[in-house]
């Protein structure tokens, strides 16, 4: 009796075989396009025109990378339309940069599309954002004589090092984290082509879905060093209405940032202190820094200076009722009940803030 | 093994039991259940940690009066022979729902993260294969696949890292942020997280040391409240309100974030990881709906353990009626609040109840 069953069931596993669904299979990684930028121009008629970028693997195709283009209203429909142009499914699994044109990101568009690409739980988290000046196809579609592969082109440009954290390398969560808060507006950096290079020359300012200006990668350094940020970028400091020094250039900076608010939304006041270490790499004027004096005397030039930027770049800030910084955080923090944008803006503009810097510098290199 | 000895389990299967039973699924998505509470939620584990613990007295005092019966005697001998097996049945259904609702939230998540466009019969074929496979080795290799799984998935917490990192621990003021309303909502949703911990009615004939058993269950109960809080809290610092309420599982968007030069997408691998403490507390849970069926059939069986592994797969992969499931398994851990309460009751009705020779003393 039990061989019977034995039996019985071996040969019903094998006659299932029978039922197995060919269609049903995942298809293999050679059957993938496996997308690596994505971006969003705004077409004729304010619909979206999608454009990816798919890394080929070389030798495989004379170029390195594809570029498929199509006019839609929905993401993933797009997707599928390409997908039947391109001989292979597109997939976003491997999705790094999501580029917009500043006409899209100004039309108030960019928070429906990375709310869709947030859903999405195939992407990870290392999808950078990016503004891009004028159309994102052109691009996608340049010729990158000198950095061939574009896609890694791309990638690496928005991948944090020292030299760009002037950048707040916003990434899919950041913006939505950003968008979302009542207290922050969003930062996202913004991209220029110039013939064949590609460089972030300024940062997007947003209210809230909208963008609404750009700021200097300097400024955004400073509101980056008061969010928080510990290694900064070098700093290259000019000095005006200063007869003796003329310019000096810091590098290797070590920023501390404290915050204090007087808790009342209704005569907001914050003390922003700024703790800068930085070790003084170039210097060009007519001090002897061989003078501990007169090295004295600089420190406390440079420090004038940036406590005149900070200033600037808070004065600026208020005027666009903006906060990017999340200096109303410090006044949520001690608020009772729902925290609103209103208040944010009211915060923002009502702010009476008091700067101090206080710079050292560590050591001005091996020479004297 | 000892499967015929009755007292088996010493005080680290005890913690351990209670640690890992508590961190099921629902830590998941804690942050998301108490998200009404806004940036106030952060300190309610360890609130539900206080109210688990004060929970525990009535059930274990009524453990030490019956030392040598499971919940399922002690209701037949409380209320009868046929109220009792009335009680004992409705208790079973609700054991199998859990286990259902367990089951098919953690592989509908599988499937939303790791297998994308394939069906889940399958995985939940093989995570039912290996759930009977430790829940036939007795209530002690339970326990000790608990304390492997807790071995095995402790370092989520060093993933934990890069939430903080980037979060921000001026979330956490203003502390009591809340109406009465949002806390009860939060209070309703949430509590289920910390249930559990009053599976110990069943397995307390099988300790040892009986007397101590308080002692290691808060011991087990405040590991998980801890695991729980972390999370919960990072969440707290890394999200702002509107990802906490929309977010369904805000672990595995914490998970995302970490960035390992050698390893990416640590979610995909968090959440299949995740699978140890699934199966410890569906492991606990089949083994007392077993135990009620031994007791409800009066004889103890093999079979009783396939025939309830069965129906929780019909249960799971039930094609229609879809609508009803989703709320059966929503409203179900409501009942589990009434589970938390009997013990109580029972207590209230040995004492009035007059003497006779009772329990196995």
């Amino acid at each position: 009796m039990r061989k019977v069953i034995i039996l019985f069931f071996l040969v019903s596993v094998i006659l299932t075989t029978g039922c197995s669904d060919r269609e049903q299979t995942q298809p293999s990684l050679e059957d993938l396009a496996l997308a690596s930028s994505m971006g969003f121009d705004l077409g004729d008629h304010g619909e979206m025109k999608m454009t990816i970028g798919i890394p080929l693997p070389p030798n495989d195709s004379p170029v390195p990378t594809q570029v498929f283009s199509i006019h839609t209203n929905m993401i993933q429909e797009g997707l599928v339309k390409l997908s039947s142009e391109s001989d292979k499914m597109i997939v976003l699994n491997q999705l790094r940069t999501l580029l917009f044109s500043e006409e899209f990101a100004r039309s108030g568009k960019v928070t429906e599309v990375v709310q869709h690409l947030y859903r999405d739980s195939t992407l990870g988290n290392n999808v950078r954002l990016v503004i891009v000046k004028d159309d994102v196809e052109d691009v996608l579609s340049g010729n990158y004589s000198e950095n061939e592969h574009m896609d890694a082109y791309l990638n690496d440009l928005f991948q944090p090092n020292l030299h760009n954290s002037f950048s707040p390398f916003t990434s899919i969560h950041d913006y939505m984290n950003t968008q979302t808060s009542p207290v922050y507006h969003t930062m996202i950096p913004y991209l220029e082509k110039k013939e064949d290079v590609l460089k972030i020359t300024k940062i997007a300012l947003f209210d809230n879905k909208k963008m609404i200006d750009t700021i200097s990668t300097e400024k955004s350094l400073l509101i980056q060093a008061l969010s928080g940020v510990n290694k900064l970028s070098p700093i290259s400091v000019t000095f005006h209405g200063n007869e003796i020094d003329k310019e000096a250039f810091l590098e290797q900076i070590d920023s501390k940032v404290k915050i204090s608010s007087n808790k009342s939304t209704e005569t907001p006041k914050v003390a922003i202190e700024l703790k800068i270490k930085a070790v003084l790499i170039e210097y060009k004027g007519d001090r002897d820094l061989t003078n501990s004096k007169q090295y004295k005397k600089l420190e406390k030039e440079i420090n004038a200076h940036l406590k005149e930027e900070v200033e600037d770049t808070l004065q600026y800030l208020q005027e666009m009722e903006l906060d990017p910084v999340g200096i109303s955080e410090y006044f949520r923090m001690y608020y009772k009940g729902k925290w609103t944008e209103e208040l944010t803006r009211k915060v923002t503009s009502d702010l009476d803030y008091n700067v101090t810097v206080n710079l050292k510098i560590r050591n001005t290199g091996t020479l004297r | 093994m000892d499967m015929n000895k009755v007292k088996t389990l010493n005080r680290y299967h005890v913690i351990f039991l209670i640690q890992n039973v508590i961190v099921g699924t629902s830590v998941l998505s804690l942050p998301n259940r108490l998200s009404s509470m806004g940036y106030s939620q952060w300190w309610m584990p360890l609130l539900f940690g206080i109210v688990a613990n004060l929970l525990l007295i009535p059930i274990i005092w009524l453990g030490l009066q019956y030392k040598n019966d499971t919940l399922f005697v002690i209701h037949e001998k409380l209320f009868g022979k046929w109220i009792g097996k009335l009680i004992n049945i409705m208790l079973l259904l609700y054991f199998i729902v859990i286990i259902a609702a367990v089951c098919s939230s953690y592989i509908e998540l599988v499937q939303v993260v790791a297998l994308i466009n394939r069906k889940i019969t399958i995985p939940l074929l093989i995570f039912l294969c290996m759930v009977v496979y430790i829940v036939s080795g007795g209530i002690k290799s339970i326990a000790r696949f608990c304390m492997i799984s807790f071995l095995l998935t402790l370092w989520f917490l060093y993933f934990l890292k890069w939430g903080v990192m980037d979060g921000n621990i001026s979330h956490t003021l203003p502390l009591f942020n809340f109406t009465k309303e949002e806390f009860f909502t939060a209070s309703k949703k949430g509590l289920m997280a910390i249930g559990g911990f009053e599976l110990i009615s069943f397995y307390f004939p099988h300790i040892i040391n009986q007397k101590k058993a308080f002692k290691h269950a808060s011991i087990g109960l405040w590991i998980s409240i801890g695991f729980t809080f972390c999370f919960s809290l990072v969440s707290v610092m890394f999200f702002s309100q509107w990802q906490l309420k929309n977010v369904l599982y805000p672990v595995l968007n914490l998970f995302k974030e970490v960035e390992l030069s050698f390893l990416e997408r640590i979610d995909v691998l968090g959440i299949t990881m995740w699978v140890f403490l699934i199966l410890s507390t569906v492991a606990a849970y089949l083994w007392v709906a077993k135990k009620g069926l031994d007791s409800i059939r009066s004889t103890p069986k093999k079979i009783h353990l396939y025939i309830i592994a069965a129906v929780v797969f019909v249960l799971v992969e039930f094609p229609y009626m879809e609508e009803f499931q989703q709320l059966m398994f929503e409203r179900v851990f409501y009942l589990m609040y009434a589970m938390f309460l009997w013990p109580i009751l029972l207590c209230f009705i040995h004492i009035l109840k007059p003497k006779k020779s009772e329990g196995g003393e």
